[in-house]
């Protein structure tokens, strides 16, 4: 280890020792525990929970009280701090001694069941973590009813003197500082909303009570916002009010202040899902004064309020178990005639009565009676109005037997969840016999085969159900639906405009290209010119005369003629001349022209040697394609297929 | 290219249809068993395992009127009403005519009235054109709008290439397509348009409506399982829905099933 290195680690180990020596001493002296100020405490009675330190010289710091779960914290207070001081004769020394106390006022939710423990509080002294001892609070018998309004059975106040005893000081030796107030002083009114429990299954009921404190009795008190209760089926627990007014009960004091207390109203709540579920805060306004002094008017809100809602457990829960049926029922079914004509009606009354959700709780359902004709039920709910949801739901079916016999309409079964004894149970009615009279009889026995007599068919009546599934081999899926989402239906809607428009675009083209117009004439004429001379050419060449002055007359005519725009065949010279002329073709290139042909016409039939001139030949040749050209290049008059 | 060169082309060429076909065969099948799954589950009392084949193949995105049917049945034997109700909405909106769709849709809603019934006041009915174009399925309208299209072009068609004395008739023929068609277009395109806007129904027992698209909103109203509502917008997970009376809020989006 390098000599540096080296001081620095024992620096830091005489820095620790130092520490371990010097610091704890405060944490090593010190007491840090808690306790409750009873054995056995019953639900919905307050009690006190009080964490106490005792140590030598210094501060505690970063104290943590410990998880209330399961508990409702109804006030605390704390630390209260108390510093005595000794001096030790004969030196010059003197020793401290501070005591530091939390006290908490506890309740239990009514339906807790015990034992339950408190964890432990955590505080931070002289650098050291202390932790109080858990207590363990067993649950016991109540030990006082609730007074009116639901107040605490026990003044509250008076464990808080207990625990401070104020005036008494705290005897001799010892420095008293007051305790200091957590909460901050009592407000002259607010709104305590209390549920009997915090806990419970869907479907179980969970009381929820909302109550005013005023420290004088107010002269107007309205409501501005309701609580609301979602993720509940709410029942709303008559008001035992007179018309409807605020009834204070008896005052109550509320660190150490006295209250006129009354039930705003109370609500049965059910819990329709698992989870966390929230009642909102409710919020309204109070106005306090007198005759003389301006009105005060208060702005009351409670705490959002959290139950928790546990599924039902699925360990012995009958197969199709009914969800809504959790409760304490029984179950009965009766009709009002045992013995009935073919054709008369039948009532079979079922009634499940009981405590829960009655309004929710399904009855079973008709079985299958056969041989009857069964009537839409009717359905009748009747709440006995006690805090604890009660009452009886009723069903009622008219059944008409269609054949005489004896039927029996088996148990009913109502299977259901009791939340207190958190096990499921089943009720049975008893089964009823019903004899039919009118034809010859048949046993029929329901949900059975029918036992038909004298040959003749009985009516199954089957209870009304949802239809059975498609079980097809294969699954069919919407082959519309995916070619509207495809691509292919675009290109079907597409395509068809698009190949009309190309198709019409086309023709007319081709329409256009095909037209008889004075260009296509004028090219037509010199493609046909061309050819003919080309052959001329060749029969001059060849010595043929005859056929030369033949090709040269066809060729000036067939140019006539198509630029003319009409056939030349049957025209005599002078018909000849006069056309051109009428067509406006200059006079002097009409007699050229008509001349022309004329002398093709004499050479064709003129002895060979005299037409076989190569002078001649050659001239004829040069004046046909000089005449051509003038024919092409002519502005002719209106033309027979413009 | 070389022969060679040519030669895998021409396998490559070969070969990609024919992997195209085998997986589309392989995933029928797929589908063909999920269906099988949940149809076996169901018909044995299974029926939580049935609707989770049958949302397999609706997670695939196969649309079908028995399938959704089946699911509702499933949901329904299960106990969820609500789920049911939706599933049976869209087995009866993808097949009209039916019956045991309407049927199973009509009782479900009975089961879930016994439980809670919304009563919408100053409710209006469906607008005209809705009613118009949900008459009839979404496959039988593309199927019929498709035939009247093509028979229109292609009774154009006809009428340019034919003889003068049929020409009066075929341009009648032409006028009354072309306005079949229009009027089976227009109903598609209102199925898309209302596709865009759809309605949904309500899911849980109970679903509190709230004022904005957050928990922490005030809840405006409450309403139960079954309930057809309007999905006019979406914010994240929230949906602003409309009643059939205009009444509008905030509802988590995984708590409407869409129609």
């Amino acid at each position: 280890m390098r000599p540096v290195g080296r001081r620095l680690w024992r620096l830091g180990l005489f820095a620790l020792v130092l520490a371990a020596a010097v610091a704890p001493r405060a944490a090593r002296a010190a007491s840090f525990t808690a306790e409750i100020d009873r054995d056995a405490v019953a639900s919905g009675e307050p009690f006190i929970y009080r964490i106490t330190l005792n140590m030598g010289d210094g501060d505690a710091e970063n104290f943590r009280p410990p998880d209330f779960h399961g508990f409702q914290v109804e006030q605390a207070q704390g630390p209260s701090k108390s510093t005595s001081v000794q001096f030790v004769f004969g030196s010059n020394q003197q020793s401290v001694q501070s005591s530091y106390a939390w006290t908490y006022q506890l309740v239990l939710p009514a339906g807790t069941k015990g034992p339950l423990t408190i964890g432990a509080a955590h505080v931070r002294v002289g650098g050291r973590d202390l932790v109080t001892n858990s207590v363990r609070v067993r649950v016991g018998a109540p030990s006082g009813q609730p007074q009116a309004g639901g107040s605490p059975a026990i003044d509250p106040n008076r464990l808080f003197q207990r625990l401070f005893p104020g005036a008494q000081g705290l005897g001799p030796g010892r420095d008293r500082e007051a305790p200091s107030e957590v909460a901050s002083s009592p407000a002259p009114a607010f709104i305590r909303v209390i549920p009997d429990k915090t806990r419970a299954f869907v479907g179980e009921q969970v009381t929820v009570a909302w109550y005013l404190y005023v420290a004088e009795v107010p002269n107007r008190f309205g409501q501005t916002s309701e609580p609301h209760t979602d993720g509940f089926w709410s029942e709303e627990i008559p008001s035992t009010n007179p018309q409807g007014r605020l009834a204070f009960g008896e005052p109550q004091s509320v660190a150490g202040r006295s209250y006129n207390v009354a039930l705003l109203f109370k609500k049965a709540l059910f819990p329709l899902a698992p989870g966390k579920l929230s009642i909102t805060p409710m919020e309204a306004e109070i106005a306090q004064g007198d005759f003389f002094g301006p009105m005060q008017v208060h702005r009351l809100k409670t705490e959002p309020l959290a139950i928790e809602a546990q599924a039902l457990p699925s360990q012995g829960q009958p197969p199709h178990f009914d969800p809504a049926n959790v409760g304490r029922y029984q179950i009965s079914a009766s009709v009002d005639r045992a013995a009935v004509s073919v054709g008369d009606a039948v009532t079979l009354k079922v009634a499940v009565k009981g405590t829960g959700n009655v309004r929710n709780v399904q009855p079973p359902a008709l079985p299958l009676l056969v041989g009857w004709k069964s009537y839409e039920p009717k359905t009748d709910v009747a709440l006995d109005g006690a805090e604890t949801i009660t009452g009886t739901k009723t069903v009622e079916w008219l059944l008409r037997p269609e054949r005489g016999g004896k039927t029996t309409i088996p148990a009913l079964v109502l299977e259901s969840f009791d939340p207190a004894a958190k096990r499921y149970q089943t009720a049975r009615s008893q089964p009823i016999e019903i004899v039919v009279s009118g034809e010859a009889g048949a046993t029929l026995v329901a949900g059975g085969a029918a036992l038909p007599a004298g040959g003749a068919g009985v009516e199954n009546v089957v209870g009304g159900s949802i239809r059975p599934i498609h079980a097809r081999g294969s699954l069919g899926g919407e082959a519309g639906v995916a070619f509207l989402r495809s691509a292919g239906f675009k290109v079907t809607v597409v395509t068809p405009p698009l190949a009309l428009a190309v198709l019409v675009l086309f023709g007319r083209a081709r329409e256009r290209l095909g037209r008889d117009s004075h260009r296509t004439r004028r090219r037509r004429v010199r493609t046909m010119a061309r050819r003919r001379l080309r052959a001329a050419e060749a029969h001059r060449a060849a010595g043929r005369a005859g056929d030369f002055y033949g090709e040269i007359d066809r060729v000036l005519r067939e140019a006539l003629s198509e630029r003319l725009g009409t056939e030349l065949g049957g025209l005599r010279f002078d018909e000849l001349g006069a056309l051109l002329r009428a067509r406006g073709l200059p006079d002097e290139q009409t007699v050229s022209v008509v001349g022309a042909i004329e002398a093709c016409d004499e050479a064709r039939f003129a002895p060979a040697a005299a037409a076989a001139d190569p002078a001649a030949l050659a001239a004829m040749l040069a004046r046909a394609e000089s005449l051509i050209d003038g024919i092409e290049r002519a502005a002719l008059g209106e033309e027979a297929r413009a | 290219m070389s022969r060679r060169g040519r030669a895998s082309m021409l396998v490559l060429a070969a070969l990609v249809p024919l992997v195209l076909v085998t997986a589309g065969v392989a995933h029928a099948d797929r589908r063909d068993e999920a269906w099988r799954r949940g149809n076996e589950a169901y018909l044995h009392g299974d029926y939580a395992a049935a609707a989770a084949a049958y949302e397999e193949l609706e997670h695939q995105g196969v649309v079908s009127a028995d399938l959704f049917f089946n699911l509702g049945d499933a949901y329904f034997r299960k106990g969820a009403v609500g789920p049911a109700i939706w599933a049976f909405e869209k087995a009866a909106a993808l097949d009209p005519g039916d019956e045991d769709a309407r049927y199973n849709l009509g009782e479900a809603r009975k089961v879930a009235a016994r439980a809670a019934h919304d009563r919408i006041e100053g409710e209006d009915r469906d607008p005209l054109w809705i009613r118009a174009v949900t008459a009839l399925g979404p496959s039988t309208q593309t199927w019929l709008f498709v035939t009247v299209y093509l028979s229109f072009f292609a009774l154009i068609l006809w009428r340019l290439r034919a003889r003068d004395d049929l020409r009066p008739a075929l341009g009648a023929g032409v006028a009354v397509l072309g306005a079949a068609a229009l009027l089976s277009g227009a109903l598609l395109f209102g199925r898309t348009r209302l596709e865009r806007l759809p309605f949904g129904v309500v899911l849980p027992d109970a679903l509190a409506v709230k004022d904005g698209a957050d928990d922490n909103y005030r809840t405006a109203f409450e309403v139960h399982a079954g309930l057809r509502v309007r999905m006019i917008e979406r914010d994240q997970d929230w949906l602003r829905v409309r009643l059939g009376n205009g009444l509008e809020g905030w509802v988590h989006a995984s708590q409407i099933g869409t129609l």
